[in-house]
């Protein structure tokens, strides 16, 4: 038996970029080989990976990276423009929170035509009708048409479909992300139970479930394969990337604050992207996480010593100032907030056109894994009636890991528990 | 070997189900569902009868009541406007089998023909039927319209590929099929008959693929011929369907790997 599942070789997938549609009837008539029509642009280049039976892999890339492009060639919905694409086995995939679903078909009789073209007959079908609709657990929607679905459902849908047909490979791309907490736990643990014996092609930007689940990553960015192996390495590489990229925007202030202090080039300045509220007295200019070795990290564990840096600079005369920050988790709950007032740390009125770097050293809290982010401020009077100079939303991200083997619901680890029955 | 055989057989089936789905999905949401499909011809021949015999109080043609003598083209002709209606959107109608799944999309144009077939077929019965009930008895020649469908076919799945393919990079397709459609409709002689024009036109009146068949369906209903009995319109149908099949085909086998592209 073949021992490899996927083995794609110089994959490189060109798209023509036309004005319009008729442009490209006529290009596909013309027989020269240069297109006067359209503009170039590789959504893959050059692409060569072998996946494994049973293994599974995850694939990480930005937006727009070519991640979708290639597991359409794979499940054979796309054709590559040159390379090939050698699959053996049997596929199930959720594209784009897609399954091939007739919009006006109601679930019901969508779940028979996935099966038809899957090649089940509807008595086939019709044994596995109950273990779908139990695993998507949609209720009575299962009989209205597909159309008037919540993406979620959608979802629900689509995966319990995906698994019921027994795939040799099943491949999710980034459905799982639309679905609640409670059922893309369901989904991750049908997924850890089919990974057993199947080929899992897993495309998610959440890099915890990642290092999870997968026993490889591959990184793919702007159409070229960037990494491939373990993904501890991979993934440390590509968030290192990913707040590089970031790095790139500001590089101007960058050089002009270089000689200040030799910590200051370590931290992160703030994405272009927030928002930010204040007078502009005062501007945060960077915010980073670091360990106890000072080395800038973006992921932590409950009980890891960490220092979060806020880089500050005075554009005004601001009369003691108060820094402070919050850490909210990922629907915007504030966690836990402090600052210098609480922390009845007063700080030197700073000088103009200077900037500073105030630390904050603490433990990580026994928080539930996820993602959180830090909102830091800079204010000046007390914590009851005070002026905002700055304060930034969500201006750093990290991920907070529990180290717990089950998911339970609730904002924090009970740790330490203990247990004793007494018989009454 | 017996993959491709195996391949093949499954991929029949998937095309027999679709073709029962689509069927059933023409009228879903209306209570009087797939019956729709039967009524509506039935109506369209009523009113033309009703316009023709008892209005303009038209002379039974060659002989024989205008009410059969207008279904006989009739019906060849609903299966051949419904099939060419259908099939043509049959790709854009399913852009969710393209994008999302791996699918044989060749066989989407064949699922719209075969659920024209079904209701065709009835209205085959249909027309035994009424000869039976105006006493004509059946004869050889009424099993020639086996002949004619094949030839309807064979029409309709040159001219899907190629008008199925087209809409997909070209809207405009649709509005045309649809006028060509409707000129086809007056031009062949369906509720008229060649006799009341002039001999000058026949030439191009024959040109029309249709009317090969419109008018076979006749000859093996009406005036009892044989098909080889007109050996140059045979001839010309044939050549014009093959044609029609290599460039529908062509067309499709080059256009189809942007289908997922451009929906």
């Amino acid at each position: 038996m073949n021992e490899l599942a996927i083995i794609a070789r110089n994959i490189t997938k060109k798209y023509k970029l036309y004005d319009k549609p008729i442009d490209r009837l006529k290009d596909s008539f013309t027989f020269t080989k240069k297109s006067k029509f359209s503009k170039e642009f590789y959504a893959l280049n050059d692409i060569n990976f072998e996946i494994k039976k049973g293994e599974s892999v995850g694939i990480i890339g930005k937006n727009g990276s070519g991640k979708s492009t290639l597991l359409k060639i794979i499940t054979g919905v796309l054709q590559p423009t040159s390379g090939s694409m050698e699959v053996n086995g049997h596929i199930s995939a959720i594209l784009e929170l897609g399954a091939g679903f007739n919009p006006e078909y109601t679930g019901m009789q969508n779940i028979y035509l996935s099966g038809t073209i899957m090649g089940y007959s509807r008595e086939e079908m019709e044994q596995k009708i109950p273990e779908i609709i139990e695993f998507a657990d949609i209720g009575d929607f299962i009989h209205q048409p597909v159309k008037n679905y919540s993406s979620g459902m959608y979802v629900r849908l689509a995966f319990a479909v995906a698994i019921s047909v027994d795939p040799e490979i099943l491949i999710v791309d980034e459905a799982l992300s639309v679905g609640d907490i409670r059922f893309q736990q369901k989904c991750l643990r049908k997924i850890e139970e089919l990974k057993k014996d199947k080929t899992i092609l897993f495309v998610s930007h959440d890099l915890l479930q990642l290092n999870k689940f997968c026993d490889r990553l591959i990184w793919i960015n702007e159409g070229n394969l960037i990494s491939d192996g373990e993904p501890d390495e991979v993934s440390k590489q590509y968030q290192a990337f990913m707040a590089g990229s970031s790095l790139d925007n500001y590089s101007e202030d960058e050089v002009e604050e270089a000689d200040e202090d030799e910590q200051s080039n370590d931290i992160d300045s703030i994405d272009s992207s927030v928002q930010i509220f204040g007078d502009n007295k005062a501007i945060i200019k960077g915010i980073s996480m670091f360990n106890a070795q000072r080395k800038k990290i973006y992921q932590a564990k409950m009980g890891d010593k960490v220092t979060i840096s806020i880089k500050v600079k005075y554009f005004e005369k601001v009369n003691q100032p108060i820094i402070g920050f919050s850490i909210k988790d990922r629907i915007g709950n504030i966690v836990t907030q402090t600052n210098t007032f609480v922390l009845e740390q007063s700080i030197k009125n700073p000088n103009v056109d200077k900037s500073y770097i105030y630390n904050f050293g603490f433990t990580i809290p026994p928080l539930k894994r996820g993602t959180y982010t830090i909102s830091p401020a800079v204010a000046s009077g007390t914590q009851l009636e005070h002026t905002q100079h700055c304060w930034i939303h969500d201006a750093l991200i990290i991920k907070i890991d529990d180290m717990q083997e089950h998911d339970l619901e609730g904002y924090m680890v009970l740790n330490n528990v203990s247990f004793e029955t007494i018989k009454g | 070997m017996s993959t491709k055989v195996q391949g093949l057989k499954k991929t029949t089936k998937l095309a027999i189900d679709l073709s029962k789905n689509d069927l059933k999905n023409r009228y879903v949401g209306s209570f009087l569902g797939i019956t729709w499909g039967f009524v509506q011809p039935l109506i369209t021949i009523l009113i033309f009868w009703f316009v023709f015999q008892v209005g303009f109080k038209s002379m039974p043609v060659n002989d024989f009541p205008f009410i059969l003598w207008l279904m006989t083209a009739m019906i060849p002709w609903f299966f051949f406007s419904d099939s060419l209606n259908g099939a043509t959107v049959s790709i854009t109608e399913n852009s969710y089998l393209v994008k999302k799944v791996n699918f044989p999309v060749w066989i989407l144009p064949i699922v719209k023909i075969l659920s024209s077939f079904y209701i065709h077929i009835f209205f085959i019965i249909f027309l035994f039927f009424m000869f039976y009930v105006y006493d004509y008895d059946f004869t050889l020649y009424n099993l020639q319209f086996l002949y004619y469908l094949i030839a309807t076919i064979f029409l309709l799945v040159g001219l899907s590929y190629l008008t199925a393919s087209l809409i997909i990079f070209l809207k405009d397709i649709g509005q045309l099929v649809a006028m060509i459609l409707q000129f086809c409709f007056w031009l062949t002689p369906i509720f008229w008959s060649l006799d009341i024009l002039p001999e000058k036109y026949l030439f191009y009146i024959k040109l029309n693929p249709v009317y090969y068949i419109t008018e076979g369906y006749r000859a093996a209903f009406i005036h009892h011929q044989w098909f080889w009995e007109k050996p140059n319109l045979t001839l010309y149908f044939w050549v014009f369907t093959i044609l029609m099949m290599v460039i529908g085909i062509t067309v499709f086998r080059k256009l189809k790997s942007h289908f997922a592209d451009v929906l």
